[in-house]
């Protein structure tokens, strides 16, 4: 076997079952929270944490001796975690991501492109390792590095769900956990694999059961919201329901202030009945019906954010609670709209 | 009642007729910011004409913000500086509470249809 064929053999030999996998993870998702996009962004972030974990591995620890293992075991796991959860974080925090399910995903996709990269560095430095070796870390290491970082996104989401300090760093001290008992070797390289090939899939159908349950209650309560909203101001006595009462109640507020907070109300609980409805026909397997509306009910949503500004939609809060959910809701129309 | 002019834009369409001796501007589906100017340009395009009796069916509409409310008041004034008269009619549900809420039902002669509005205003 040529070098090159011995490469390209270890490489897809380190990376293929990583992304068998993610691609399992993306077809369990029914309700397709994540978009194909959204993963290929985590992907090149992870393999981004890769290249940056190496530069700095290198530049401060990198010593085949007795400091290098101890980096290996007990610093690495720390740099790594951190750094292919940054990402995941970040989607956290910008609302991009707010179940369980696109947590994992995402997670797992960015551990997953770190893998790719970490292969690609072992390759250079293990040139002859052959392909048992590279399928070892292919099934073993590389899927660890997914589901360690997927275990983040997870916990941070059950702990916390709006990516707070605390559920996030519980959720990394879950992987840090995770990732130093696997560098510490107590598990041959085969037996480790093995508990992950066998004990990672069930645990994901498992979180993917929980989160479809959540997510499922979450729109039937949202649902049943959004559609009592406009049906009572479909009726015109809106400004005589308990609801009604307290935005005429807001009178420090001018009067065409008062309207556009109507008008957000519809609005946004048009959009999001809208896009339930559409999450649904994608559950179902039915194709979704694009709203012609939805680009003009965007814009004009941005309108009555300013009109209203930032007190009014603080006093619009009681009648219109968002959550970290809504959000991403918001952000998955907006989305999809620019895509 | 005789059609005399068609426009679309941004989810709004604009039928203008003619009833009697009264121009009738349908509204039909939601005036946001985006789609008020349509109206505007209508209501700029009649008054050039000559025409000083408006009615403005809002039957068919199903949404508006401060920006189209914006835009009814000021035609209103520029038909009464014209010495004509504009008439709001048939608003509905949320369309008429943005009306209430706003306090602006005072500003403009509101009538259920806009069959009332010009019986009424021809008697």
């Amino acid at each position: 076997m040529t070098h090159t064929a011995a490469l390209l053999w270890g490489l897809t030999a380190g990376v293929l079952p990583v992304f068998a996998f993610l691609t399992g993870l993306a077809l369990l998702d029914t309700f397709r929270l994540v978009r194909f996009r959204q993963v290929a962004e985590a992907v090149v972030w992870g393999g981004v944490a890769a290249v940056l974990c190496v530069c700095l591995s290198r530049w401060l620890f990198w010593n085949p001796g007795a400091e290098g293992d101890w980096y290996g075991m007990f610093g690495a796991p720390w740099v790594e975690e951190a750094a292919k959860a940054a990402g995941l974080v970040f989607l956290i925090r910008t609302e991009r991501v707010a179940f369980m399910m696109d947590a994992a995903i995402c997670g797992f996709a960015a551990g997953a492109g770190f893998a790719l990269v970490e292969n690609l560095v072992y390759l250079e430095l293990l040139p002859g390792g052959g392909i048992p070796l590279f399928l070892l870390r292919g099934v073993g290491t590389a899927v660890m590095h997914g589901g360690a970082t997927a275990i983040v996104g997870v916990v941070a989401i059950a702990t916390g769900r709006s990516g707070r300090g605390r559920s996030l760093a519980m959720g990394l001290a879950a992987a840090i956990g995770i990732h130093t008992f696997w560098d510490m070797g107590i598990l041959s390289p085969l037996q480790a694999s093995l508990a992950v090939v066998v004990g990672l899939p069930p645990v994901f159908i498992l979180i993917f059961q929980r989160s479809e349950r959540a997510l499922q209650m979450w729109m039937g309560q949202k649902l049943n919201q959004d559609v009592e909203i406009l049906e009572m101001l479909d009726t015109g006595n809106f400004l005589e329901t308990p609801a009604g009462e307290y935005l005429r109640s807001l009178n420090t507020f001018p009067p065409e202030v008062l309207g556009d907070m109507v008008c957000m109300l519809q609005i946004s609980s048009e959009l999001s009945a809208a896009a339930k409805g559409d999450r649904i026909r994608i559950w179902a397997g039915l194709p979704q019906a694009p709203d012609p509306q939805l680009d003009s009910k965007l814009e004009e949503l941005e309108y009555l954010k300013r009109s209203i500004g930032l007190a009014g939609r603080h006093a619009l809060a009681p009648l219109m609670p968002t959550s970290s959910r809504d959000r991403w809701e918001l952000k998955s129309l907006q989305d999809s709209r620019r895509s | 009642m005789s059609l005399i002019n068609y426009k679309y834009r941004n989810m709004m369409n604009i039928r203008t007729s003619r009833l009697k001796n009264t121009a009738v501007i349908l509204l039909e589906g939601r005036m946001d910011a985006a789609s008020k100017d349509v109206l505007q340009d209508e209501g700029d395009r009649l008054l050039a004409t000559g025409e000083r009796r408006i009615a403005m069916d809002l039957s068919r509409l199903t949404y508006i913000s401060s920006a189209g409310i914006g835009v009814l008041i000021r035609l209103s004034a520029l038909v009464q500086e014209a010495g004509g008269e504009m008439w709001l009619c048939g608003t509905t549900g949320a369309v008429r509470t943005v009306f209430e809420i706003t306090r602006v039902t005072s500003l403009f002669q509101m009538h259920a249809t806009v069959d009332e509005a010009v019986s009424a205003e021809t008697l």
